[in-house]
């Protein structure tokens, strides 16, 4: 009889297509958050540059003292 | 303080933000500064358009976004890796300790299609939740959901990140397996 056998492998296999679940899905949490670390990283980089002058002069042409009608 | 004041300050207050917006659509730094100026005209000059208290940061990026695909479609000037220098870097993989280089990982990123590397950066980096960028995208807030994940997983690709499955076999052996398959 190899009933016994058949179904320690077949726990065998579920075992183990559950560790892969488990696995592939902590890989991907953390392939997304490494994605998002970089993202914001590369953003914020940009962010602390400083603004470039001739871009602020584009809105220092704004009078200040006059309203916009809303 | 005026409303017209209290425009241009919010404006400077978003000029970085709009800045790193262009960046990850133009890259180069000088064509993304030509992005935000020209932004930054077509706002002043529709600023009757803009109804104060509504979103302007999601009215400025779609006008930025708007302009570079007008401009992308006019000259076609984005050829990727003209100079070849994605090539050179991406000869070595990136460490796969669960680290990247933030240079290879921006070498990468430009790879991704514009309309990737915008969604990317609006719902990763910005701070834009779904509902904001579908509004600056035009398109719904579904689309933008799987538009984030095409491009995450075409950006773990281009990274190398999934380079094991979970049969155990890195990914050239997995390629032989699937092709086998077909």
């Amino acid at each position: 009889m190899d009933d016994g056998k058949d179904d320690d492998d077949m726990d065998a296999v579920l075992n183990k297509n559950s560790e892969d679940a488990g696995r592939r899905k902590g890989k991907s949490a953390a392939n997304k958050s490494l994605i998002t670390r970089n993202l914001r990283l590369a953003y914020s980089e940009v962010q602390n540059e400083g603004v470039p002058d001739h871009l602020l002069d584009i809105l220092n042409r704004i009078p200040d003292g006059e309203g916009k009608k809303s | 303080m005026s409303n017209l004041a209290s425009f241009k300050a919010d404006l400077i207050e978003l000029l970085p933000s709009l800045r790193a917006f262009a960046r990850s659509l133009a890259h180069n730094p000088a064509l993304a500064d030509d992005l935000v100026q020209d932004t930054l005209v077509k706002a002043l000059a529709n600023v009757e358009r803009f109804e104060p208290g509504t979103n302007l940061r999601a009215w400025l990026f779609t006008i930025l976004r708007n302009h570079y695909y007008s401009q992308l479609r006019k000259s076609k000037r984005e050829v990727e890796d003209a100079d070849g220098k994605f090539a050179a870097r991406m000869a070595t993989r990136p460490e796969q300790d669960g680290s990247v280089d933030l240079e290879d990982f921006k070498v990468a990123f430009q790879q991704l299609a514009p309309d990737h590397r915008e969604v990317l950066t609006l719902v990763g980096a910005s701070g834009c939740s779904y509902e904001e960028a579908a509004q600056i995208c035009g398109c719904a807030v579904g689309t933008i959901k799987s538009r984030v994940n095409r491009a995450r997983k075409k950006l773990t690709d281009l990274l190398g990140l999934d380079e094991e499955d979970a049969s155990g076999l890195p990914s050239e052996a997995r390629r032989i397996e699937d092709t086998a398959s077909v």
